[in-house]
């Protein structure tokens, strides 16, 4: 398990992590959100000892990064798709294998097992943002970790690549390892996420399961018929609020079932009844809007 | 605030940390050992080494074939010539320990050296090892070449009993230190190409004007002026060197200096 405890960082004037404080557990894929700027990647360098924090720690199963005994076969970490272009991607694995003590073989099996076996003997100059994200993948999985730490993994991937690292992260998950994995497609991660980790400007919004963030979205109901002003009087008797949007009437306090049985009762016809829940997306950017360092006009 | 989510099982083992001092040292040893054999690959998987080397080879044999060729001095030989190519295999041996670190600041590999080996000192130890031997090996070929060149310029072999070794003692060490030297400035410049001019300008342009103006007292503190003094190949009426251990103390000590800068920065700021 990933314990990060009041994370701070701060760049000058600008505090690029505030206290920031979660945990990622085993065999959960944990997401980690946040709008551009707002500390994911400082975070998990942090969390990988690449960056001095101001304040507080990160422990994996209780020990520092930098106290790990092999902090390979503890922790894989791909937070950029970097590598030498002159040398080819068996020759960088091997490099990596070399200095966390492993079998020059483990390089050619992690290549097979992203995929990218067969280029093996290729220089990365010549790769794709693609398959540069395939090979920073392979050399996290190099030690066998117990926990993946994965930073914007889809950037640069097909749709067929994307849907094999979801695939893949999530029966790495199911096979008992964390993975923290952040993105800034928040409908992406929603869709093999457990949990997500949510941050605005350095500082921690929300972290809980998916599906208990999902199920703190306002419910409604939306009403298309063209006996409108009946409708509204009706369910004004009933105490039930509603809303207009567009030519729909949006009603909230009240389930479509409900709505279906009142709107026979007093014979208005009513040409479509759908619920309506906002989606994980607008949930998290209304939650991070405040926070957002960046926006569009 | 800490938020703890839902805790399922897993299958992995944690790892323990190191317990006793005298495994913590083994331990030590052993991720010095794995460090340089990464630094080892590192080396020697990309072209720019072996470039390097072949251009001391082509560059040491040139120099040293000039100078047979063209110099007309009585007492001339391989022995007393083929040093020259000493000159420009520290500059090669400077350029090789630069590029040791400045070309993993530039991809950004030093992210992944790091993250395999948090202790960074360990990585900068595995450096200073590779570099010094690389640094060797080019001392080696240059003179090799030197020789060769010296023999293909015309010149008789002359006394390589007393002369020959000691010019490869000092000339080799010349060129390890010059290598630990530039590795220390590539760890503070961060930037191959910066690191390489500002050497070079140093060495063959502000030394060069420092040494036009000012005394001898100075000047033969400054740091390529007396590492230059470790090949002992001035001509009589220009020697204000110290002997070869103090000039090779001198130098030494500008290479230390620069190392010891340049881990500390590296130690105390991201990567």
């Amino acid at each position: 398990m990933i314990t990060v405890e009041n994370l701070t960082k701060t760049y000058g004037t600008r505090r690029a992590v505030d206290n920031l404080s979660f945990d990622v557990q085993p065999g959960r894929v944990t997401g980690f959100v946040g709008p551009n700027g707002s500390g994911k990647s400082t975070t998990m360098r942090m969390m990988v000892g690449l960056t001095r924090p101001d304040d507080g720690h990160v422990h994996y199963n209780g020990t520092a990064y930098h106290q790990l005994d092999r902090p390979v076969a503890t922790i894989g970490a791909a937070l950029d798709a970097s590598a030498h272009p002159g040398r080819t991607a068996r020759n960088h694995l091997r490099t990596m294998c070399a200095a966390s003590g492993l079998a020059r073989s483990r390089a050619d099996e992690v290549l097979h097992e992203v995929g990218i076996g067969s280029v093996a003997d290729q220089r990365v100059g010549g790769f794709s943002l693609g398959m540069r994200q395939r090979l920073a993948l392979a050399g996290a999985l190099l030690g066998e970790p117990e926990t993946l730490l994965l930073d914007e993994p889809a950037n640069g991937l097909d749709p067929d690549g994307i849907r094999w690292l979801r695939s893949f992260l999530r029966s790495y998950a199911e096979q008992g390892g964390a993975v923290l994995v952040s993105s800034h497609l928040i409908s992406e991660l929603a869709l093999f996420a457990d949990d997500l980790v949510v941050i605005g400007a350095g500082r921690l919004l929300t972290a809980a399961p998916v599906q208990e963030i999902v199920d703190t979205a306002d419910h409604s109901v939306l009403v298309e018929t063209p006996q409108r002003n009946e409708l509204i009087v009706l369910l004004g008797q009933h105490g039930i609020s509603v809303g207009e949007s567009g030519t729909r009437l949006t009603i909230a306090g009240a389930s479509r079932s409900d709505i279906a049985q009142l709107a026979l009762n007093h014979q208005i016809r009513l040409d479509e009844l759908v619920d309506h829940r906002a989606s994980l997306e607008d949930l998290l950017v209304d939650l991070t809007n405040d926070a957002a360092e960046f926006t569009s006009a | 605030m800490a938020t703890t989510l839902t805790p399922p099982s897993t299958s992995f083992e944690p790892t323990a940390p190191a317990t006793s001092a005298r495994h913590r040292l083994e331990r030590r040893g052993s991720r010095l050992a794995a460090s340089v054999r990464s630094e080892s690959i590192k080396l020697t998987t990309v072209r720019a080494p072996r470039a390097i080397l072949a251009l001391t080879i082509l560059v040491g044999g040139a120099a040293s074939f000039m100078v047979a060729h063209f110099v007309d001095e009585p007492d001339i030989s391989v022995a007393t010539v083929f040093g020259f190519s000493a000159v420009f295999t520290t500059v090669f041996a400077a350029v090789g320990g630069i590029l040791a670190y400045t070309t993993e600041a530039e991809h950004h590999t030093a992210h992944q050296t790091f993250a395999a080996e948090p202790r960074r000192v360990i990585v900068i130890a595995a450096k200073v090892i590779t570099t010094a031997g690389y640094a060797a090996l080019l001392g080696l070929a240059g003179l090799a070449a030197g020789a060769v060149g010296a023999a293909l310029g015309g010149v008789e072999a002359g006394d390589t009993s007393t002369i020959l070794p000691a010019m490869i003692g000092w000339a080799t060490g010349f060129a390890v230190l010059s290598g630990i030297l530039g590795l220390g400035v590539g760890l503070i410049a961060r930037h191959s190409a910066a690191a390489i001019s500002g050497l070079l300008v140093w060495w063959f342009v502000v030394e060069n004007l420092i040494s036009a103006f000012a005394p001898e007292r100075v000047v033969r503190f400054m740091p390529f002026f007396a590492g230059r003094g470790m090949l002992d190949i001035a001509d009589e009426g220009e020697r204000i060197a110290f002997d070869r251990p103090a000039t090779t103390l001198i130098f030494a000590a500008y290479a230390i200096a620069a190392l010891t800068i340049g881990a500390l920065a590296t130690a105390r700021t991201d990567p």
